[in-house]
């Protein structure tokens, strides 16, 4: 999982250490991160799939 | 791996699980995603997989050099033993080696593998979530208990923490409320005792004063730690 995390871009891992690690949702991390919660969605939702791709490889 | 991913190249149904098990849904959604693991078993399925591809997350701990407080609470949380000047001795031993260690769950590690050497191995689980809200839990399977170490959880003004076990179905069971001030000792139900084992999850998730009435988790899950037998 770490060496994956490396491989995103770094507002990717951010939102996602958001999500995890402080229990924020969607619009949370929106807020957070000052941008409109259809971006931080496709942001968390983009990591989510490099994730798994790398994490299956 | 290329940057060329399609957005949309999982299932919606395997995107949701995976939200789920981040923790980034809005309570509706959560809800609804719940609702759905309990009728629809490939559902719950997505979740408990995405739960285990995130579990090595929980496992990063910011440095925390314990306070002294902290080794006894960990000592009143554990059973009575009758070795007590042998269990001292061996305190302030593993209290120094923890603190050079520098590391929290090191010290928790090695304290308690020393004293599952004198009663019943107990089971134990750092509940993880990041920088300032870690417990340490301690199962007590003879006697179906579990003693839950609050190290350095901020209290919510609004929202207790309640304690989760997690079977490896995904289903979160409610085992109690925790205390941000002090060990609370919970006795596990007898249906829920038989899943305190290893490999189970305990999980701590954000409630309304009184604890969730739904059954489920309705706040923020804010840690977790896999049970783990020394």
């Amino acid at each position: 999982l770490h060496g994956c995390l490396g491989g995103l871009a770094s507002h990717e891992r951010a939102a996602l250490r958001g999500a995890f690690f402080d229990g924020n949702t969607y619009e949370d991390l929106a807020g957070r991160m000052k941008v409109p919660v259809g971006t931080m969605k496709s942001w968390i939702r983009r990591a989510l799939i490099k994730l798994k791709a790398c994490l299956e490889q | 791996m290329t940057d060329t991913l399609d957005h949309n190249s999982l299932p919606e149904d395997e995107l949701i699980a995976a939200e789920y098990a981040l923790g980034v849904l809005a309570e509706a959604d959560r809800a609804a995603a719940e609702a759905r693991m309990a009728r629809d078993p490939g559902f719950a399925r997505l979740v408990s997989h995405w739960e285990e591809r995130l579990s090595p997350w929980a496992a990063e701990i910011s440095e925390v050099v314990p306070g002294p407080q902290v080794w006894d609470r960990i000592a009143a949380a554990l059973p009575a033993q009758t070795h007590s000047s042998g269990l001292w001795q061996s305190l302030s031993f593993w209290r120094g080696f923890g603190i050079a260690a520098g590391t929290f769950a090191a010290a928790c590690v090695a304290a308690l593998i020393y004293l599952g050497t004198l009663a019943q191995q107990p089971l134990v689980a750092t509940i993880e979530g990041g920088g300032h809200r870690h417990f340490v839990a301690t199962v007590d399977t003879s006697r179906g208990t579990v003693a839950v170490v609050p190290a350095a959880f901020s209290p919510d003004a609004t929202r207790v923490p309640e304690l989760w076990l997690i079977p490896p179905d995904g289903k979160p069971r409610p085992v109690g409320l925790l205390r941000g001030d002090q060990t609370v000792t919970l006795t596990l139900p007898a249906d829920l005792a038989a899943f305190a084992k290893k490999d189970s999850v305990l999980a701590v998730s954000l409630e309304p004063p009184g604890g969730s009435t739904t059954g489920l988790p309705t706040g923020p899950v804010i840690a977790t730690g896999k049970l783990t037998s020394l």
